[in-house]
């Protein structure tokens, strides 16, 4: 890996806090839309809180579709350095970049649907708004099999990691397992309209989000130690090589 | 199979005593039981504000059903110790065996659970009639999903340990790891028989 590959990993890494920054900001400080709100609420309520916060709500919308975006660098990020840890199976890495992509898509779904919900909201019927506000918190809740999956294939590359010294710690790869566990109960939200089993309920939303964001930035600073430490990349660099020469000199020998 | 030193080095002498399985299947299993554990203190919380619907919600409940399904997981718990013991020992093909066993039971838990969501539905009791029946489903199949994620790792340990005398030491942490997770699922569920089939 040349120096110039190892700033742009760098820079990818960092995106992972951008990311957890810009939902933060976003659906927190300035859509003001945590803690989330019931869905057992009059159409007139939802149609009232889009209309109070109508800027804080656009912006925040907006700070979200670039916090979406950001989990496609750290995803492909965590997938380049995760390839390392389990250059065997390169399915992980691709089965990472498939799920990063679809979640940060579903991120730019959601923040549009939360957008178009406060863009409209007062000059339509209050039902559109009530059924955008609903799309909004069920595009959180309900795709969580993406993000189980993207946990998984994580996981699953960092303990087959069978080095001496591993790309990232052992206890990392079951921690993914966990988050991934906790978006299980994710499409129950579909089911109930409050309690908690509801989209702002305590298995759907409150577990796998602060899982989800916790993972982030649990990571977030292994993946900079792995990046730091040199040993592994040399080693895995002269395992390659003499892999490859090996492999070549066979079939030279086999012709 | 051979232990190649690197191995022996990350796990460290079989004889010792030591916790079961590796640490950082620690962090997997207390993690998921602080879940397990907010999800129950969620269950008593609306329990407190629904007490009519939960009410009627336990009396609707089986309590021989329930017990049977106790007893198939505390077998198949028991099953995975003695399993664990024939593989430290080198006793394969027993602990194949046992390890059977274990998913035999797990299956029938899961056709008894299945057969009870098949009775509630056809008594109107879905996700959506009360909140004791969304708790009920929602952390009963949470629960069963980690039942068969168990028995798919369990069938994993038991085709690892076919054509082998020994384990290496990591390997062998791993087989703990899978032991110490189906005793968790047990654990739980047991919880949940008192929360759902015992309390009226």
């Amino acid at each position: 890996m040349s120096g110039m590959d190892r700033q742009i990993l760098k820079v990818c890494t960092l995106t992972g806090a951008l990311l957890s920054v810009l939902y933060g900001c976003g659906v927190l400080l300035f859509a003001r839309m945590i803690p989330v709100n019931s869905p057992l609420r009059s159409a007139t309520e939802v149609v009232g809180e889009y209309q109070a916060h109508e800027t804080g709500i656009r912006v925040g919308m907006a700070l979200v579709m670039f916090g979406g975006a950001m989990m496609l660098t750290w995803g492909a990020a965590l997938a380049t350095l995760t390839r390392r840890a389990a250059p065997r199976h390169p399915i992980l890495f691709h089965i990472q970049m498939a799920a990063a992509v679809t979640a940060g898509m579903n991120g730019v779904m959601l923040c549009l649907t939360g957008a178009l919900a406060s863009f409209r909201a007062g000059e339509v019927s209050e039902e559109i708004t009530l059924v955008l506000n609903d799309l909004f918190w069920l595009l959180w809740v309900f795709p969580g099999a993406t993000f189980e999956i993207w946990c998984i294939a994580a996981g699953t590359a960092i303990l087959l990691d069978g080095r001496d010294r591993p790309v990232f710690p052992r206890w990392s790869g079951y921690f993914s397992l966990l988050v991934a566990f906790s978006f299980l109960p994710g499409f129950l939200g579909i089911f109930a309209k409050e309690g908690v089993l509801a989209y702002n309920g305590l298995l759907p939303w409150w577990i796998p989000t602060v899982l989800f964001f916790l993972w982030v930035t649990v990571m977030d600073p292994l993946m900079h130690r792995a990046i730091r430490d040199e040993a592994w990349l040399v080693e895995d660099l002269v395992h390659s090589d003499a892999s490859s020469l090996d492999t070549s000199s066979a079939q030279r020998a086999g012709a | 199979m051979t232990i190649t030193d690197s191995e022996n080095r990350r796990a460290g002498p079989d004889s010792s005593p030591h916790a079961p399985a590796e640490a950082g299947t620690w962090v997997f299993i207390l993690g998921d039981l602080t879940i397990f554990a907010l999800m129950f203190g969620a269950f008593i919380w609306s329990r407190a504000d629904h007490e009519v619907d939960f009410l009627a919600g336990h009396h609707a409940m089986s309590r021989t059903s329930g017990a049977l399904m106790t007893l198939t997981l505390l077998v198949s718990s028991l099953a995975v110790v003695l399993a664990v013991e024939r593989i430290r020992a080198g006793v394969m093909r027993s602990a194949r065996r046992l390890l059977f066993l274990a998913i035999a039971c797990g299956s029938l838990f899961g056709v008894l659970k299945a057969v009870e969501y098949h009775d509630k539905f056809s008594h109107g009791h879905d996700l959506v009639a009360s909140q004791f029946w969304a708790f009920y489903f929602g952390l009963t199949g949470i629960h069963l999903a980690h039942v068969l994620i168990g028995m798919i790792a369990l069938g994993v340990v038991a085709s690892s340990t076919r054509g082998r005398s020994r384990l290496a030491p990591r390997r062998l942490r791993l087989v703990e790891g899978v032991a110490v997770f189906w005793h968790m699922v047990d654990a739980v569920w047991i919880v949940l028989f008192a929360l759902f089939y015992l309390v009226r």
